[in-house]
């Protein structure tokens, strides 16, 4: 039985980062609340799917190209690292591009 | 992106997600300094190239299994199947950014933003890399200890650690050291995956989460230095460990795990490791062994010049960085400790299980210390600190405590060459491109001469042949149909 929860794994942070993303560079705060408030989201659902086994699976492009999808004790781990470092990133980033040579964009994509 | 790659259960929808990470990388380093689009196309070259040796595994994987279904292909590695698990692991090892994959990742460190560093080449490409391979030599491929791609596999991991390590000795700049690091330990964690051992693999793994750990603090202690002083350049910056304390002892305790000091997370993963590579061959544990050593000299030489000595007079001004950006680096550096302490809780409740069947025994790996190895390897950090000292002593400074290496007889010309860029393949892929270049640009021309000038000219010279031969008058055009019809009469003559 395909379990939706993984999908929602995938575009989970694709709706934080589109916006965050598209934001003109007037938008100073938001867009970084926007990837934090993304990243953490997503590691939070990673950390509720860590332990447990699910499948996902639909017929896409035929000749076995299925979109298939399976969640399992090594890649519910790694997701969840994953997941915790990408979360860090946004903190670090808006903090050190206040001072840094490079532009504050960074922080947008971290998503 | 991340989350697609690693729950993909289709070779296909992998690569899909796989190549959207690439293009991801390409975005990130992008919003770098002015000019790292460089760096970024450099990033694509290489890190592409190698996704194309994947997508030919991927074909070949597929043909042979006859599915596309990751959970149900396990190839043996004969010819055929050795062919498809070379393409596959080259993918692998292109993300993870081991040899001859890596050489991006320094000049990602000059151009691309600090928290770009911590998170990607740091933690999630060595993650991902990492992860894919051992789902092909666990999972997707029968790999065996002893095969020849097990030892292909030593090869590359050890080739890694010692190149990438000789490189991060003689660096000048915070970021560059570390970068060069980042390459150092991804060759650790292919060398403990490619024993096929279950202490190798479990070593490899458990040491892709301490890299992931302490590289991030590593690069974020990086990224502090370079917010409050506005530069990474070990020359201009020193004795900041008074200014700047938290994220000196961050720096520290960082610095001791990934050069395998007791106690921490990094030291026990290097163990694994080191069983698993000794219990393979000996010359891969001297291998690692001798890139363990050099990790701690230069370690010792980074954590000196920064930290350590006089304070620079331009940098009195400098105070510690704000709270909220100490305290990833704080978690980070306390976890370096704990997993040290908690190790075999880590390995038996969450690496053994995800390997399976693949970890043989239901005993727990790592948990009977091998005291000799644990004696050479402290043996080790007990030189790599004389040797320091003895620098320090000869040259007056921390910065200037490794330089003899570079300055060693045979050494010195592999440096030589290496700052040459000669083993860089991106910049000899630049050489075989504009040799290919110079090639194809002298056929155009020779067909555009053949063209523009041989054909036009030819045509033209029978054209006034003809001209001069048929001038128009009447006489010449009567003449030339009465030759006309004698040669036709004569064909007709001689076909008789």
């Amino acid at each position: 039985m395909n379990d939706w929860t993984l999908i929602i794994a995938i575009l989970l942070p694709v709706v934080f980062a589109i916006p965050a993303l598209a934001a003109g560079t007037g938008a100073k705060r938001w867009p970084s609340a926007m990837a934090l408030t993304g990243t953490a989201l997503n590691f939070i659902l990673c950390a509720l799917l860590y332990g447990r086994k699910a499948v996902f699976f639909a017929p896409w492009g035929g000749f076995g190209i299925d979109f298939s999808l399976k969640l399992y004790a090594f890649n519910g781990l790694i997701l969840l690292v994953a997941a915790g470092f990408r979360c860090c990133a946004p903190c670090i980033a808006r903090l050190s591009s206040k001072k840094s040579p490079y532009p504050a964009g960074f922080t947008r994509t971290c998503c | 992106m991340v989350n697609g790659a690693v729950l993909a259960n289709n070779l296909v929808v992998l690569l899909f997600f796989w190549e959207g990470i690439l293009a991801t990388l390409f975005a990130m380093i992008l919003l770098g300094r002015e000019g790292a689009y460089k760096t970024s196309v450099k990033a694509v070259v290489l890190v592409g190239l190698s996704d194309l040796c994947m997508m030919l595994g991927i074909g070949l994987t597929a043909h042979l299994a006859g599915t596309l279904a990751m959970d149900q292909i396990h190839l043996p590695l004969d010819s055929a199947g050795s062919a498809a698990f070379l393409l596959m692991m080259l993918g692998a090892l292109g993300k993870a950014g081991a040899m001859p994959f890596h050489s991006w990742i320094p000049d990602a460190a000059d151009d691309a933003p600090m928290p770009f560093m911590a998170l990607l080449p740091a933690a999630l490409e060595k993650l991902l890399g990492i992860y894919l391979l051992t789902r092909i030599c666990v999972d997707l491929f029968i790999f065996t200890p002893g095969s020849s791609m097990s030892l292909l596999l030593m090869t590359i991991g050890a080739a890694t650690i010692l190149f990438a390590v000789m490189m991060a000795l003689v660096q000048k700049d915070f970021k560059r050291l570390l970068s060069y690091h980042a390459i150092s330990q991804v060759g650790y964690m292919i060398l403990g995956i490619g024993t096929a051992l279950p202490v190798g693999i479990v070593g490899g793994l458990f040491h892709m989460f301490n890299h992931a750990t302490y590289k991030s603090c590593l690069f974020y202690t990086a990224g502090s230095v370079e917010r409050q002083t506005g530069t990474t350049n070990l020359k201009e910056i020193s004795g900041l460990g008074r200014q700047m304390p938290v994220t000196m002892v961050t720096f520290l305790v960082a610095a001791a795990s990934i050069s395998g000091f007791p106690f921490t997370n990094g030291f026990y993963s290097k163990e694994l490791i080191f069983d698993g590579a000794l219990q393979t061959n000996v010359v891969f544990y001297l291998a690692a062994l001798l890139g363990a050593f050099f990790t701690a000299v230069s370690f010792l030489k980074l954590g000196h010049a920064a930290f350590f000595g006089k304070p620079a007079k331009n940098l009195a001004h400098v105070k510690e960085s704000p709270l909220p950006m100490l305290i990833p680096m704080v978690v980070l550096a306390a976890a370096c400790l704990a997993i040290g302490f908690v190790r075999l809780d880590v390995i038996a409740n969450l690496l053994q299980p995800v390997l399976g069947q693949a970890t043989g025994t239901g005993e727990v790996i790592g948990a009977h210390t091998n005291w000799l190895l644990v004696g050479i390897s402290v043996g080790v950090l007990a030189l790599a600190a004389l040797d320091h000292f003895l620098g320090f002593r000869k040259t007056g400074s921390g910065l200037k405590a490794a330089d003899h290496f570079h300055d060693a007889p045979v050494l010195r010309d592999i440096y030589r060459l290496a700052e040459k860029k000669v083993f860089d393949p991106y910049h000899l892929g630049g050489y075989a491109v504009r040799g290919f270049a110079a090639v194809s640009l002298s056929v155009n021309n020779a067909i555009s001469w053949f063209y523009d000038v041989a054909v036009v000219g030819a045509v033209g010279f029978l054209s006034a042949q003809l001209h001069r031969a048929n001038n128009g008058t009447k006489t010449r055009s009567l003449g030339w149909a009465l030759i006309g019809v004698l040669i036709v009469a004569a064909i007709f003559a001689l076909s008789l």
